[in-house]
């Protein structure tokens, strides 16, 4: 093929004389690998939703169940640290749930101890972090921000994070990281900051979160109108975030998934509560405006066949990704060489039964 | 729930649907008999049944408030 021979001498490598003149213009096939950013998500719509949820404070508080509870597993995970962070650095906090999560009363008091301390006793100052200033300030007047030394800050893009290298001891981040158009260049960026030895613990929406309602959506809009646009996010799965932790080069890495399956009576009630939560599409290439009325009325109906329980109501599925990954340090413990284990795993698992 | 939010065109449609539970189910059971082969109009008798139900069951008038029914992001 004649094509194919001339594309081939094309794509020749240059030699290494042409690189070191610089002279040689930058060919097609010399794009420098991770530089393409995808982008997914508008940021600025995202931005516009959590402004808005957050205006209305009464119904975004109530809409704040599933991030209340997803700060609360995360938090607890710090549970098997026994250290004290002096820095921390809360990315993505929403109205800093993270911070409320903190400050409860230990989930796993130590019973030699009379009193064990809330977690928030052992973290100095805690650094939060969201683009949506009305957000991040909703509960700042609550009484847990007293309890608790916390700083919120007000971040352009959340997808720099515009602090000096090695200057946390811990960075958390909790239902923030779903909507991040680069999430490889933010993983490294908070590998970044951290100081060595430090961890970076974080939940994300992943997977089959709310399958329900993306299926149902789309044989709604392919009955009523012929074809379907894009309502539900596309997600990180499980073994893509262990990936994208190694690659930012985290150590250590332990990733779990969880999933919180919530009833609601019926698919506006549903809509409403993730629009109350900022969790509205927000899609680049997705159709403007409201879905139309004859797809919703459409979709209810075939949610609650597909999907609906027994009682009426329907359940809505959230997957939470959990992430641990640590930078890496000195005197840190390292995984042995493949094959030198000696003892068997299966002579100890079946002693102990 | 408080005034504010029931006033919400959402709510009128929610409450109007809900009073049609035959017809949705009806529509649902056309859809996922065959899901995998859904095309455009293949349950429109059944929707426009459950259209018609929830015409029906609107408040007076509130269709001329309705354009912005969903939730607007």
């Amino acid at each position: 093929m004649s094509w194919g021979r001339s594309s081939l001498t094309r794509l020749a490598p240059l030699s290494s004389k042409q690189f070191v003149a610089g002279a040689a213009p930058r060919r097609f096939y010399a794009v420098a690998s991770g530089a393409t950013r995808f982008q997914v998500f508008n940021r600025r719509a995202k931005w516009l939703q959590k402004e808005r949820a957050a205006f209305n404070t009464e119904e975004s508080r109530v809409a704040d169940y599933l991030k209340d509870e997803v700060a609360i597993r995360l938090t607890e995970r710090l549970l098997d640290i026994r250290r004290h962070f002096p820095r921390a650095l809360d990315l993505g906090a929403n109205s800093c749930n993270v911070a409320k999560a903190l400050v409860r009363e230990n989930p796993d008091p130590d019973p030699d101890v009379t009193e064990s301390p809330p977690l928030s006793t052992r973290i100095g100052e805690l650094i939060a972090t969201d683009s949506s200033e009305t957000r991040l300030y909703r509960d700042a007047d609550h009484e847990f921000n007293n309890k608790i030394s916390i700083t919120r800050q007000v971040v352009d893009d959340e997808e720099t994070i515009p602090f000096e290298p090695e200057s946390f001891d811990l960075v958390l981040s909790s239902l923030s990281l779903h909507w991040i158009n680069d999430l490889p260049g933010v993983l490294s960026q908070i590998n970044n900051v951290l100081k060595p030895d430090c961890p970076f613990i974080g939940a994300m929406l992943g997977g089959d979160t709310l399958y329900e309602l993306r299926t149902s959506l789309q044989l709604a809009e392919q009955e009523r109108r012929g074809g379907m646009s894009p309502h539900v996010s596309p997600l990180a799965d499980v073994r893509d975030v262990g990936g994208l932790l190694q690659k930012a080069g985290f150590k250590m890495l332990t990733v779990d998934v969880d999933d919180i399956i919530v009833d609601y009576p019926d698919t506006f009630a549903l809509m409403q509560d993730l629009q109350a939560m900022g969790e509205s599409n927000a899609i680049l290439n997705r159709e403007m405006g409201p879905i139309r009325r004859d797809v919703l009325l459409a979709n209810e109906a075939i949610y609650k066949e597909l999907h609906g329980n027994p009682d009426g109501s329907i359940p809505a599925t959230f997957r939470i990704i959990y992430m641990i990954g640590w930078r890496e340090g000195e005197n840190q413990p390292q995984p042995l060489a493949r094959g030198s284990g000696q003892t068997n795993l299966k002579d100890i698992l079946e002693k102990k039964e | 729930m408080n005034p504010q939010t029931s006033r919400r065109p959402i709510q009128k449609l929610s409450t109007a649907v809900a009073k049609c539970a035959a017809e949705a189910t009806a529509y649902g059971k056309c859809i996922v008999a065959d899901y995998n082969d859904v095309t455009k109009d293949k349950c429109a008798r059944e929707f426009l049944r459950l259209k018609d139900c929830y015409l029906v069951h609107l408040p007076f008038l509130s269709l001329y408030f309705l354009p912005p029914l969903t939730p607007r992001d």
